[in-house]
């Protein structure tokens, strides 16, 4: 059974200690704190529950400005979410700029505007970069900053995504770690956050920042003794880890370099040049190897978006760093569903 | 004849903390509150060394407890600086009452705020009672829970190592030691302001934002230790 104290405290801290890590100007520790407990207590509270936004609403937070007024209404006020949807407003308009303390701009709320998929929120999120935008639909609840997700929980009343304390993984263990995260990708693989068309297997632009993004958030919750960084600095160069992970005990170093194929917006790593492009993260890793003596692990995550998802020769590049993980940890990105897929594989395997 | 209680220290402490409270739209504080937010705010005080006044805290049946708290809101109320919300009689154990600041506990606030040294204390008082808020609201979520409002925070002090220190090691109604140096709660304010000061995400960071922080992780960890008891219970 899943104790309720434990699940709101993991979902208070892992959103407090995010923000505290952005580094927002002007902002102490208690206003995150109060926001955080704002936050979480208004997705739980009856008022919402009874009243849920089919389209969710975007939250966007201006640590900047201060809206209270004698007229200004404070968004985290039980009665406010009532009136929204028994005006029918929130069928028109989905997003509200507040304060840091909840109060609501009440030109931007009647300004009516609309924010529904990731893509658009995130886009959105890079042109207000002093605020924070939380998303919030049904149970779940992600937090964007500066284009990118950097929270993610997903449903306030479950920790059935994360692993209780005693089940989380040590990092030592990495390769059953990747491999669980492999499995929940799965599903996630098919989100229309790293898709910009479907059908024509098309990646968004920058795919690699939100599966970096996706990796980092899953690992947070899964890895019990390593201290997690996303794009973080190599230790004697300006090199960018994209995902390290460091054992609390030993102070031992895990990195990872994500890499991806297919086609997106504006690249395409698809046939011949799948290869090169999926070798080049190996090399970057032997580099990074050359810099960080406390390294014990490094590993190329490659997410595999091609359609037709042909094996890769990785005997091809040789020598193989002994501290490389051979092979590389291959995650498949399918748009089908499961049903779609489960058809195609029988139809192949039953074809004659 | 003097209109000034008999001890202005610990008199400025109440009114800055239901300050804080008025300000948070809490329109007041229980007695029990009240106790438990001082004490949790005397026992973290080596956060920032800040200077309280010397206040002795007993074991009652209901944690830590002053006399010395519960003279200086009467004569707050007595001078019309603090105001009795509610007050009932009918559970014969104890009696419920209810504080908040008055227009002139407003005016007498203000006028401390002044004085350095005086914010400072309000800015520390502040925090306790703005995080002793969060939590209670925190822990009221429990369906089982007896308390009300600000009466949660009890729970919490029930953590608390001195407090849990002097309750094995002593009796009904002995002191607890919140100066000593050596105590399990100085030691664990000790420890804990040096992990987050070696933290180098935080170094640019002023003794404000750290000692918020710090102060934070305290109650983490009472907020978690009671989560502990209350599974093995």
């Amino acid at each position: 059974m899943q104790d309720k104290d434990r699940i709101i405290s993991i979902h208070y801290n892992s959103i407090y200690t995010r923000l505290l890590e952005l580094d927002l100007p002007n902002v102490m520790p208690l206003e995150i704190k109060e926001l955080c407990h704002n936050l979480v207590l208004f997705q739980r509270d009856e008022s919402y529950q009874l009243n849920i936004p089919k389209e969710g609403i975007c939250l966007v937070i201006n640590f900047e400005k201060n809206y209270s007024t004698s007229t200004s209404r404070n968004i985290f006020d039980q009665s406010w979410i009532s009136e929204k949807a028994s005006n029918g407003n929130l069928l028109l308009e989905n997003v509200f700029e507040i304060d840091k303390m909840g109060n609501s701009h009440l030109d931007k709320a009647e300004a009516g505007e609309k924010l529904i998929s990731p893509v658009e929120i995130s886009n959105f999120s890079i042109e207000t970069s002093s605020c924070i935008i939380v998303q919030i639909i049904g149970n779940s609840q992600t937090i964007y900053f500066k284009g990118r997700p950097i929270t993610d929980i997903p449903d306030v009343f479950s920790l059935n995504m994360y692993r209780s304390y005693n089940y989380k993984i040590p990092v030592s263990e990495y390769i059953k770690i990747l491999k669980k995260y492999e499995n929940y990708f799965e599903k996630r693989g098919r989100k229309s956050i790293f898709w910009k068309s479907k059908a024509k297997y098309l990646l968004i632009d920058s795919p690699e920042v939100h599966f970096i993004d996706d990796m980092y958030n899953w690992l947070c919750r899964n890895v019990s003794n390593a201290q997690i960084d996303e794009e973080c600095l190599n230790a004697s160069s300006n090199d960018r880890l994209d995902v390290r992970l460091t054992e609390l005990t030993s102070g031992h170093l895990f990195i990872f370099e994500v890499k991806w194929i297919g086609k997106s917006k504006g690249s395409n790593y698809d046939g011949k040049t799948a290869f090169k492009r999926a070798i080049s993260g190996v090399i970057q890793l032997e580099n990074y190897l050359n810099e960080e003596s406390n390294c014990v692990m490094a590993g190329l995550v490659l997410y595999d978006a091609r359609k037709d998802k042909q094996e890769l020769e990785w005997n091809k590049h040789s020598p193989w760093q002994e501290k490389i993980h051979f092979p590389p940890f291959v995650i498949a990105l399918n748009p089908e569903s499961s049903s779609t897929l489960a058809s195609e594989k029988s139809r192949k395997r039953y074809k004659h | 004849m003097s209109f000034l209680p008999s001890n202005i220290e610990i008199s400025n402490d109440v009114l800055y903390i239901l300050n804080s409270s008025d300000k948070k739209n809490r329109s007041n504080i229980s007695k029990l509150g009240l106790q438990k937010i001082i004490y949790l705010a005397n026992s973290f005080a080596a956060v920032k060394d800040i200077i309280l006044s010397t206040i002795r805290f007993v074991i009652e049946k209901r944690g830590p407890y002053s006399k010395e708290i519960q003279n200086s809101v009467d004569q707050l109320v007595a001078f019309g600086f603090v105001d009795i919300d509610f007050q009932s009689n009918s559970n014969k154990k104890y009696s419920l009452a209810n504080y908040s600041i008055t227009d002139a506990g407003r005016i007498v606030v203000k006028n401390l705020l002044l004085l350095n040294k005086e914010k400072e204390k309000s800015w520390w008082l502040d925090l306790t009672t703005r995080l002793s808020i969060i939590y209670s609201e925190q822990l009221e979520l429990d369906e089982k829970s007896s308390n009300k409002g600000l009466n949660n925070i009890v729970k919490l002090v029930y953590q608390d190592l001195s407090f849990i220190d002097a309750k094995e090691n002593g009796y009904f109604r002995s002191s607890i030691d919140l100066k000593n140096k050596d105590s399990l709660s100085f030691n664990l304010v000790s420890f804990t302001k040096r992990i987050v000061e070696s933290n180098e995400k935080l170094k640019n960071k002023n003794e404000y934002f750290i000692a918020e922080h710090v102060v934070i992780t305290l109650f983490e960890f009472l907020y978690s230790k009671y989560i502990d008891s209350k599974n093995a219970g």
